[in-house]
C-alpha cells in the first residue's frame, strides 16, 4: 500500500474515530507495512471498545507478545477464550507464558493499573501432599484416582476413547471430613500445583468485584496450568439461582459458569475441584456435563482414617497405654474435627491433673474415654439432611454413594441418632 | 479480618447457613461485634437456628443503640411471635410500620402475628393494605394463602397455592398446602409427591421430611387404605352417606343388609380410629 | 377502615397457650356424636372451644346448638311416638356435630397451623367415652321422664 493511501486512512480514522471497520482496515494496512507498533495501538483501541473481531484476537495477541506488550496479549487471550475462538488460544497461552518467564514477570496484570492478581498466593511448586498422607478412605481415594488422577496422568489413553482430562469434580460430604485435604492430595497425585479459592477471597459487597475476583482466580490458574484449582464452599459461591432473591449472587454464578465453559473449550489439563457440604444447594447448571458433572462423596472417616487422625492429633504429646484401634472403633461418625476436639478435651483434663499433681502426666486411655462420654459426632445432622434429600430427590442416581453409605453399618448407626 | 467475617456471615445468612454465620460472627473483634449490623446478623442467625430467645435479645440490644432500626424491629417481631409473646410481637412490628406504613413485608408480618392470635378479620384487612402497596408481592400471596386456609376457605387456599406455584414452581408453601389438601382427601401418593418436593427444596427440615415419609407410608402400606378411603370421601359426607345407606336399607325392609352395613361401617370407623396411631408408632 | 385505625394494637398481653394445653381433634368428635348423641358432642365441643380460646359467645353457641338438637330429638320422639329413638338420636348428634365442627374449624386450624408439636392433639378416647356414657344416661332419664309424662 502506498504512503499516500496510508495517510488517507489515518486522516479518515481521525475524522471518524468511532468507525471501527475503518480503524481495522488501517490497523491491518499498518501491520502489512511493518508499522507494527502503530498497528497495535489501533488494535488495542478496538479491543478496548469490544470491536476487535474474534478471528483477529489470536493474531493480535501474538503480535503483542512479539512487541513485548504482554498485558495486551493477556487481554487478547482472555477475550479469545470468552468468545470461544476456535484454535490458536493454546499456542498463544504457551507463548505468553514463555514470555512471562523470559521477562521474569510473576504473572501478567490484566487490568490497566498493573494491579497484581489479589487472589491466589500459593507457590507455583507442585503439591507435596499425596494420598499416602490421607489415612483410610480407600473407597473415596479409589474413586478419585479413577475419575480424576488416571485421566490426568494418561490423557492420551483417555482421549483415544473420547474422554478428556481435566474438567470439574465436586467433592461433597459432612463438614470437617477432609474434603480439602483430599483435593490437595489429588493435586499431589497429579503432580501439579494446588490453588485454593475460598469464599472470603471472592465475595465483596461492591458491585461486580466478586465476579472480577473469581475471574482473576481462574486467569491465574490458567496461566499456571496444569494445576488444580480448588473452590471451597461451592454452595456459598454458586448458590442455586432459583433460590436467590437478589441479582448479585446470580451474577456470580453466571461468571463461574462462563469460567468453567472456557476451560471446557480449551483443554490444558486444568482441573477444577470444588467442595461443598450442601450439593443440593449448588446451582443445577453447575452440575451439567462439562462442568461439575462428576461428584464424589467424601464420607465421615472410616476406622483406619480415624486411627490416623487420632495418631496425628496425639503426635509429640506425652502418652501412655493408648489403644487407638479401639478408640477409632468407638468413634463412628466422628469427623476429623470432632476427633481433634476429643483429643483437646482429654488434654485439658490431663493438664489440670498435671497442675494438681505437680508432675508430668501422660495422656491415657481413661482420659480419652472420659472425654468421649461428653463428645458428640457432628456429622449426624448432615447425614440426616442427606438422607432426607436422597429419599426424595435422588433422580438419576447422582447420590447413590450417600445411599450406599447410609445403608452401611455406620450409616445405620447414624439413622438411629 | 472483621470485614471478611461480616461479609462471610452475610453470605451464610443469605443462603441459610445460620450456624456457619454464627461461627464467622464469633471471629469479630468486640467493637465490631457490638455494631447494629453485627447484632442484626447474629439475631437472624439465631432466628435461623430457632433460638428465638437469643434472637430477641440481639434485636433488643441493637434497638437500644438504634431504636429506629427497621430490620431489628422486624427481627424482634418475628422472634417474639415464635416465643408466643404476641403482644410484644405486635408492638415491635407496629413500631416499624410507624416508620414505613406501606411496606408490604412489614404488613405481612403484622398479618402473620394477627393470624397466630386468631384475629383473622383484622389480618385480612392488613393484607388488603399490603396488596395495595405491592400487588405482586409473593409475601402477600403467601400470607393470603395461609389466611384462606385458616378461615376454612379451602377453595381459595387451593387457588392461591396454585398461583404461588405459577409464580415459583418450587414454592414450598404452595406444595405443602396442596399436599395437606391431598392427604385430607385420602390422596396419599399425590401428597407424598408434594411433600417430597418441599423436602427437595429444604432437606434440612425434619418437619417436611416427616410429612413426606408419612404420606409415602400411607400410600404404600395397604393397612392405611381403609383410612384413606374414609378421608377421601370426607368426615361429614361419609357419615351422612353411611346413615342414608343404613336407614335406607332398613326402610326398604332389608334388615340383614342394614345390619351388615352397620357392622361394616363400625368396623371401618374402629379401624380408622385405632389402626393409624398403631401404624405410626410401629413405622417411626 | 383507614390505615391509622388498622395499625392500632389489639394484642396487648396476648400469650399463646403453653404446650401442655392441647385440644382434641375436631374431626374425631364425630364418634362422640354417633355414640353419645347431641349432649355428648355438645359438651366435648364446648370444652374444646374453651381450650382453643374461642370467645364465650362461640362456646355458648356450640352448647346452644347441642341443646337445640337435643330438644328437637325429644320433640320428635314425643310427637311421632316412634320406636326409632336411637336413629333420631344419631341424627340429632350428627346435626349438633355439624354446627360444632363449623364453629371450631377455623380456630382449630389456627392452632394446628402454628403448632410445632409432633403430637398436637390430646386423645379423645377417655373423655369421649365418659361424655358418651354420661350423656346417654342423662338423655335416657330425660326421655323416660318425658315419655312417662
Amino acid at each position: 500500500m502506498s504512503d499516500d493511501r496510508l495517510e488517507g486512512l489515518r486522516a479518515a480514522v481521525e475524522l471518524s474515530p468511532d468507525n471501527h471497520a475503518l480503524r481495522l482496515v488501517l490497523a491491518e494496512a499498518l501491520a502489512a507495512e511493518d508499522e507494527s507498533e502503530e498497528a497495535l495501538e489501533h488494535y488495542a483501541l478496538l479491543l478496548e471498545q469490544g470491536a476487535l473481531p474474534t478471528d483477529e484476537l489470536v493474531r493480535v495477541g501474538t503480535l503483542a507478545i512479539d512487541l513485548g506488550r504482554l498485558q495486551l496479549a493477556a487481554r487478547c487471550l482472555e477475550s479469545a477464550r470468552r468468545a470461544g475462538a476456535m484454535g490458536g488460544t493454546a499456542g498463544l497461552e504457551e507463548a505468553l507464558k514463555a514470555a512471562l518467564v523470559d521477562g521474569g514477570i510473576a504473572r501478567p496484570a490484566v487490568d490497566p493499573d498493573d494491579e497484581p492478581l489479589p487472589m491466589v498466593a500459593e507457590p507455583v511448586a507442585p503439591e507435596e501432599v499425596s494420598f499416602a498422607d490421607v489415612g483410610g478412605l480407600e473407597t473415596v481415594k479409589k474413586a478419585i484416582h479413577k475419575t480424576i488422577v488416571l485421566p490426568f496422568q494418561r490423557p492420551d489413553l483417555y482421549e483415544r476413547y473420547g474422554r478428556r482430562a481435566g474438567g470439574g469434580v465436586l467433592l461433597y460430604g459432612p463438614p470437617g471430613c477432609g474434603k480439602t485435604l483430599l483435593a490437595r492430595a489429588t493435586a499431589g497425585e497429579c503432580g501439579v500445583p494446588f490453588l485454593n479459592v475460598r469464599m472470603e477471597d471472592v465475595l465483596d459487597p461492591m458491585y461486580g468485584v466478586s465476579e472480577r475476583r473469581l475471574h482473576d482466580a481462574f486467569m491465574d490458574a490458567r496461566l499456571r496450568s496444569p494445576c488444580v484449582l480448588f473452590i471451597d464452599e461451592l454452595d456459598a459461591i454458586a448458590y442455586a439461582r432459583r433460590k436467590q432473591a437478589g441479582s448479585a449472587g446470580r451474577a456470580l454464578v453466571d461468571q463461574l459458569l462462563q469460567e468453567l465453559d472456557a476451560i471446557g473449550s480449551d483443554n490444558q489439563g486444568m482441573l477444577v475441584l470444588a467442595a461443598t457440604n450442601a450439593p443440593w444447594d449448588v446451582d443445577d447448571a453447575l452440575k451439567r456435563p462439562g462442568r461439575f458433572d462428576r461428584v464424589v462423596f467424601v464420607s465421615p472417616p472410616d476406622v483406619p482414617a480415624r486411627r490416623r487422625i487420632l495418631e496425628l492429633a496425639l503426635t509429640d504429646r506425652p502418652q501412655a497405654d493408648l489403644n487407638l484401634d479401639d478408640l477409632a472403633k468407638r468413634t463412628a461418625l466422628f469427623s476429623g474435627a470432632d476427633l481433634r476436639a476429643l483429643v483437646e478435651r482429654a488434654v485439658d483434663a490431663v493438664i489440670d491433673e498435671a497442675l494438681e499433681s505437680g508432675g508430668d502426666v501422660p495422656i491415657r486411655g481413661a482420659h480419652l474415654d472420659r472425654a468421649l462420654r461428653d463428645a458428640r459426632a457432628t456429622t449426624t445432622d448432615w447425614l440426616r439432611t442427606a438422607r432426607n434429600y436422597v429419599e426424595f430427590a435422588n433422580h438419576g442416581g447422582r447420590y447413590d454413594d450417600v445411599l450406599a453409605y447410609l445403608d452401611s453399618a455406620e450409616g445405620k448407626a447414624a439413622r438411629k441418632r | 479480618m472483621s470485614d471478611t467475617a461480616l461479609q462471610a456471615a452475610r453470605r451464610y445468612i443469605e443462603i441459610g447457613r445460620h450456624r456457619q454465620a454464627l461461627e464467622s460472627l464469633s471471629q469479630l473483634d468486640s467493637e465490631t461485634a457490638a455494631t447494629t449490623e453485627a447484632r442484626r446478623l447474629r439475631g437472624f442467625a439465631f432466628y435461623g437456628i430457632e433460638d428465638f430467645d437469643r434472637a430477641a435479645d440481639e434485636a433488643s440490644d441493637g434497638l437500644q443503640d438504634d431504636p429506629q432500626a427497621l430490620d431489628l424491629l422486624y427481627l424482634l417481631s418475628l422472634s417474639e411471635e415464635r416465643r408466643g409473646r404476641l403482644g410484644e410481637a405486635e408492638a415491635a412490628i407496629l413500631a416499624a410500620l410507624e416508620q414505613d406504613p406501606d411496606d408490604a413485608e412489614l404488613l405481612c408480618q403484622y398479618a402473620d402475628v394477627l393470624m397466630r392470635a386468631g384475629q383473622l378479620d383484622k389480618a385480612a384487612r392488613v393484607l388488603d393494605a399490603a396488596a395495595e402497596s405491592d400487588p405482586d408481592s409473593p409475601d402477600v400471596l403467601g400470607s393470603r394463602q395461609s389466611l384462606a386456609y385458616l378461615r376454612g376457605d379451602n377453595r381459595e387456599a387451593r387457588r392461591l397455592s396454585e398461583e404461588l406455584l405459577a409464580l415459583d414452581p418450587e414454592s414450598i408453601r404452595g406444595h405443602r398446602m396442596l399436599g395437606v389438601f391431598d392427604i385430607n382427601r385420602g390422596r396419599a401418593a399425590s401428597a407424598a409427591e408434594r411433600f417430597g418436593e418441599a423436602v427437595r427444596q429444604d432437606p434440612a427440615s425434619e418437619l417436611y421430611a416427616a410429612d413426606a415419609r408419612e404420606a409415602q407410608r400411607m400410600a404404600r402400606n395397604p393397612l392405611w387404605w381403609p383410612t384413606l378411603f374414609f378421608t377421601r370421601v370426607g368426615v361429614v359426607a361419609s357419615w351422612v352417606g353411611a346413615m342414608v345407606v343404613i336407614f335406607g336399607l332398613r326402610a326398604a325392609g332389608a334388615a340383614t343388609a342394614a345390619t351388615i352395613a352397620v357392622v361394616a361401617w363400625l368396623a371401618l370407623c374402629v379401624w380408622s380410629w385405632v389402626v393409624p396411631p398403631i401404624l405410626n408408632r410401629l413405622e417411626r | 377502615m383507614d390505615r391509622d385505625d388498622l395499625l392500632q394494637p389489639t394484642l396487648a398481653g396476648h400469650q399463646t397457650r403453653p404446650p401442655v394445653d392441647k385440644p382434641w381433634r375436631v374431626g374425631s368428635q364425630v364418634y362422640v356424636a354417633f355414640f353419645g348423641g347431641a349432649l355428648a358432642v355438645g359438651a366435648i365441643g364446648a370444652l374444646n372451644a374453651r381450650t382453643l380460646r374461642m370467645s364465650a359467645r362461640a362456646v355458648a353457641a356450640i352448647a346452644g346448638i347441642a341443646l337445640a338438637a337435643e330438644a328437637a330429638l325429644v320433640t320428635a320422639v314425643v310427637a311421632t311416638d316412634t320406636d326409632e329413638i336411637r336413629i333420631i338420636s344419631i341424627v340429632a348428634g350428627l346435626a349438633a356435630f355439624g354446627g360444632s365442627y363449623l364453629l371450631q374449624r377455623s380456630p382449630d386450624r389456627v392452632y394446628h397451623f402454628h403448632s410445632d408439636d409432633d403430637e398436637p392433639y390430646e386423645s379423645l378416647f377417655g373423655p369421649g367415652l365418659i361424655a358418651c356414657i354420661c350423656a346417654r344416661i342423662i338423655e335416657g332419664i330425660l326421655l323416660f321422664g318425658v315419655l312417662e309424662a
